[in-house]
């Protein structure tokens, strides 16, 4: 049983997302934080501070979302957690599930710049993740996010290890001035080597 | 079709499965709602609490009422972007009772059918007669042509009283909300029963607003189609769950609350 929580700092809840954060209906609640600074960010609010933001608590944010109840049941969909990071907020997500049970599907939308442990825990409750793994070139991943690729890949493979590449997809952008296509390949061809069967591979829009 | 309008539409079609899977009586139509609606306008979201209390009505008659997996990838065929996402597929077995037991819906349900319906007063001539006394015919709807019918759904409590009206389809020119203030204006009705005791019940009315009310239009002159924005003054629609918020109904500015 977890203690109670305070109300974290959401950057914004979206509701009746399709397709795009997990199967079926999913609502989106993106966590205010993340340890990366990527250049072409999208959601850089994560990263200002939270002065302002709605806050929750697990079971404020089970309340607020539970208006899709029946929505999330009937196509398999659920709570998307994303960012920012969302598992700098595992306490949050383990509360979250022992509120809302199994009947939701809850993904998390990762980098996994988080400690091993979180990763493990993560797996415990989250049933599909997005991972948001950018490259695999050390140099190029630390130019574009200011961080270590080797953590992101290191827990990929326990990732993997853990949930199956059935529960895991990974997403492969070309970010337009720091890496090229033949660089997406490679990043993908050492996907596939981990057993990664779910990519996503898309070009970052830079205006 | 905008992307909202798409998401709309998805939605109707899954609470579409629910409602014929359940043998939930629900009529389906085009949203009209003027805003980006992505399932999220008044009515979109009062079908959705319908069928809620309807589901929980056939468990407590011990029916099955069956949600789960019903609309499985339908979302994921409609992916607006990205390769779309695969999850562990829930069970088909699974049944609404999951649902309520873990919580997820308010223990305050209504009933929709019972053994013995709520009865107005004098029964369907008093209503039809109390309907037509008290109508006051909406200007707007009657300059502009507007006729045809509201249909919205109320509860009535175990006292008779009559609750929470709510507009499940609005034709415009402030007749939803003049609807709305006719059923507010109700006597007690004769509630329902289950097994003898009174229920709270859910009832769904069609009200008719005539065309004989309307002002006859200039020869050649074609029924206003698109209505301006315009404040109504009069009685507020009241949300599902107690919410307030403005929305717009067929072209009017209303309060829901």
């Amino acid at each position: 049983m977890h203690p109670i929580m305070e109300a974290v700092p959401f950057i914004g809840i979206d509701r009746h997302r399709l397709g795009v954060d997990g199967v079926g209906v999913t609502t989106l609640a993106a966590f205010h934080g993340c340890p990366l600074r990527c250049k072409y960010c999208l959601n850089r609010r994560c990263l200002e501070p939270p002065e302002g933001l709605q806050r929750y608590t697990p079971q404020q944010l089970y309340d607020h979302v539970g208006i899709d109840n029946l929505y999330f049941i009937a196509t398999g969909g659920g709570v998307c957690f994303g960012g920012g990071e969302p598992l700098l907020r595992i306490d949050f997500i383990e509360a979250f599930r022992a509120l809302c049970g199994k009947s939701w599907n809850l993904t998390a939308e990762t980098s996994l710049q988080v400690p091993a442990e979180s990763v493990r825990r993560a797996c415990a409750v989250v049933g599909d993740f997005i991972v948001d793994i950018k490259e695999s070139d050390p140099d190029i991943y630390r130019a574009y996010t200011g961080g270590d690729a080797r953590r992101a890949w290191d827990n990929l493979r326990l990732l993997l290890s853990l949930v199956g590449p059935e529960h895991v997809t990974v997403r492969v952008p070309l970010i337009p001035s720091f890496n090229t296509e033949a660089d997406t390949d490679r990043t993908a061809d050492r996907l596939a080597a981990l057993g990664v069967t779910r990519l996503d591979r898309f070009t970052y829009r830079v205006q | 079709m905008t992307h909202g309008k798409n998401i709309c539409n998805q939605l109707k079609e899954v609470r579409k499965r629910i409602a014929e899977e359940n043998d939930i009586p629900l009529e389906i139509e085009e949203c009209t709602y003027k805003g980006e609606c992505r399932g999220t306008c008044p009515r979109c979201e009062a079908e959705v609490r319908y069928l809620e209390n309807a589901l929980a009505d056939r468990l407590r008659l011990g029916k099955v009422a069956t949600v789960a997996g019903l609309a499985l990838g339908l979302a994921a065929t409609t992916a607006q972007a990205q390769t779309p996402v695969q999850s562990t597929p829930i069970s088909d077995s699974i049944t609404h009772r999951e649902i309520l037991e873990e919580g997820g819906i308010d223990d305050d349900f209504i009933f929709v059918h019972v053994d013995e319906e709520p009865e107005f007063p004098g029964g369907m001539e008093a209503l039809q007669k109390f309907i037509e006394d008290n109508m006051q015919y909406p200007r707007i709807a009657a300059e502009n042509g507007i006729y045809g019918k509201v249909y919205i759904t109320f509860a009535i409590d175990t006292d008779g009283t009559v609750q929470h009206p709510y507009l499940l389809r609005d034709i415009g020119g402030g007749c939803g909300a003049e609807a709305i203030r006719i059923v507010k204006s109700m006597p007690k009705w004769k509630p329902g029963k289950q097994n003898g005791k009174p229920m709270r019940v859910q009832y769904n009315l069609p009200v008719v607003f005539d065309k004989k009310h309307c002002i006859p239009l200039i020869e050649g002159q074609a029924p206003v189609q698109g209505m301006p924005i315009q404040d109504v003054e009069g009685p507020d629609l009241i949300g599902p769950n107690g919410s307030t918020q403005e929305m717009e109904v067929e072209g009017v500015k209303v309060i829901v609350r």
